[in-house]
């Protein structure tokens, strides 16, 4: 079924108010369980004949309301004891739709990103509600090394530095973060200090997750925090290792060194 | 009375919610309770009823599979008046020896568990299920404990002893670095529990050792069957890790500075 479709869906059940207008407005309450650009599947109590016309209200993200979106029913069948109707968007609008896919890309996008990477479509967009989305201008600080850090960051576009200044004061770029890449995720589940400075080093769009609204999104779901934890050990382990090799290596370089001055 | 009390403490006491069956001694029925906390010459039972001083009990309890207790003879020593229900503060009369000391045992064992840094925010009930999940191993003095390149299969706490965690250098094969020296209430090992990889380095008893180890079969048993103590233990390692990770950069950027400073001064 995913072959035959040009847009990508995502799995995810929104709750959703369906109005059909041949009943006279008749509104029924039902369940979204998969939505792209181009329409959704839909789980109700009710049998909606091939052809209905109706009207959709549901919300992919607090405070954005999609209202009366226009949907014609495709086929419908009987699952246990509901109904799916598979929904096509037959007169969405350009923006409505661009709007819809934007949404639904970011959401496969967050799963791209390594310590988000074995959610699955419905958990994606639990974090994916918690993002918000902060802009910064070529040379704006994001944040400063020795502040509290408070936020994971995810670069959609443009170039993040992480720098740290050195004894002479003179700064040093350790790293330049460019799409998909993610930092300061460290403060997402431990307090303390950033260790190195963040500053966009051209236009850049990043998703910012609060430490607040990540504690409260993991407080509901037990799972979703043991797959998150899990990931951020193994991010966690796998710098300790590659750490470890270079310690050693300079240990012992400066041993020689030592030896070699007698 | 406050002899009583002070000889009580001798023994730790742990916090483990138990069922209780109680009979007073003259009355015949039994009453339902709740133990507040535990230990070899007494506990704290949680009671709705009020039973007046001086009265001895007979009390029934489990505190697992295989550690039953029958008919047990106690007497109240104090008694608390709380909201809805009274909490009695009762010492054991006749309890066998054997059976004390295995209650002794036990809550040595959850204390032991608790002074791992990791398990310090486990409640005595999750350190009892934790304790439950792995085994206490003893090695000797020299004894190697794991080797660089072999398949990883448990983590270990060190409960007493010192363990040295060395590597040789990628540079020169012949020369081995000590890491580190993990002591009493740290733990190595754990990138076994996380990516199943070969150890990267070896791990050798350092003293004598008593080694807390959990393998991976077993952490995966606790994920599956105890999610919540899972994640308590997971956000441990979390916080451990991220400490010891910027421990480790900020030792190197002091290495790369004190190198650059003798540079300077050549």
């Amino acid at each position: 079924m995913n072959e035959r479709r040009k847009v990508q869906r995502i799995e995810i059940k929104i709750p959703v108010r369906v109005v059909v207008k041949e009943l006279g407005d008749r509104f029924f309450a039902g369940t979204i369980v998969n939505i792209g650009a181009d329409g959704i599947g839909l789980v109700l109590n009710t049998f909606l004949p091939q052809g209905t016309k109706i009207l959709l209200n549901f919300e992919l993200q607090e405070g954005k309301k999609q209202e009366n979106v226009p949907g014609l029913v495709t086929r419908s069948f009987e699952v246990e004891d509901k109904f799916f109707s598979a929904v096509t968007f037959n007169s969405l609008s350009q923006e409505k739709a661009r709007e819809i896919s934007v949404y639904t890309g970011s959401v496969l996008f967050l799963k791209t990103i390594k310590p988000f990477s074995t959610l699955n479509d419905e958990e994606s967009w639990y974090i994916r509600k918690i993002c918000s989305e902060v802009y910064f201008k070529a040379g704006q600080s994001i944040f400063e090394e020795g502040s509290e850090g408070k936020a994971l960051y995810i670069v959609i576009n443009g170039k993040v530095n992480i720098i740290k200044k050195n004894l002479q004061g003179k700064t040093e770029v350790l790293a330049t973060l460019k799409e998909g890449d993610f930092f300061g995720e460290i403060a997402l589940l431990d307090h303390g200090f950033r260790s190195a400075s963040a500053v966009a080093s051209e236009h850049a769009s990043l998703f910012m997750v609060t430490r607040d609204d990540f504690k409260k999104t993991l407080s509901n779901n037990n799972l979703l925090s043991l797959k998150l934890l899990w990931l951020f050990i193994g991010i966690l382990t796998r710098r300790l290792r590659a750490s470890d090799e270079v310690m050693v290596d300079m240990l012992y370089a400066g041993k020689k060194e030592k030896e070699r001055n007698g | 009375m406050s002899e009583d009390i002070s000889e009580r403490r001798k023994y730790k006491r742990v916090s483990l919610e138990l069922a209780v069956a109680v009979i007073v001694s003259d009355a015949g029925k039994v009453i339902k309770g709740t133990t507040v906390n535990l230990s070899a010459s007494g506990m704290t039972v949680a009671i709705e009823g009020f039973i007046p001083l001086g009265r001895n009990l007979l009390i029934s309890f489990k505190i697992q599979e295989g550690l039953v207790f029958e008919n047990i003879t106690a007497k109240i020593l104090r008694t608390e008046d709380l909201e809805d229900h009274f909490n009695y503060g009762l010492e054991f009369l006749n309890l066998p020896r054997e059976g004390a000391g295995k209650i002794n045992a036990l809550t040595d064992s959850i204390s032991f568990i608790k002074r791992i840094k990791l398990f310090s925010v486990l409640s005595d009930a999750e350190a009892l299920i934790l304790k439950n999940v792995g085994k206490e191993n003893g090695f000797p003095d020299g004894k190697t404990i794991f080797v660089e390149g072999e398949d990883g299969d448990a983590f270990y706490a060190v409960i007493k002893g010192k363990v040295r965690i060395s590597k040789k250098s990628n540079i020169d094969a012949a020369n081995e670095e000590v890491l580190a020296l993990v002591r009493e209430g740290e733990f190595f090992g754990e990138m076994a529990l996380f990516d199943e990889g070969l150890r990267t380095a070896n791990a050798v008893a350092h003293t004598d050792c008593e080694l807390f180890t959990i393998t991976v079969e077993q952490f995966n048993g606790l994920i599956k069957n105890n999610q919540l103590l899972a994640i308590k233990i997971l956000l441990g390692f979390v916080r451990t890790l991220s400490k010891r990770l910027k421990a480790m950069n900020q030792e190197m950027v002091d290495l790369l500075f004190s190198e650059a400073a003798l540079n300077e001064i050549k």
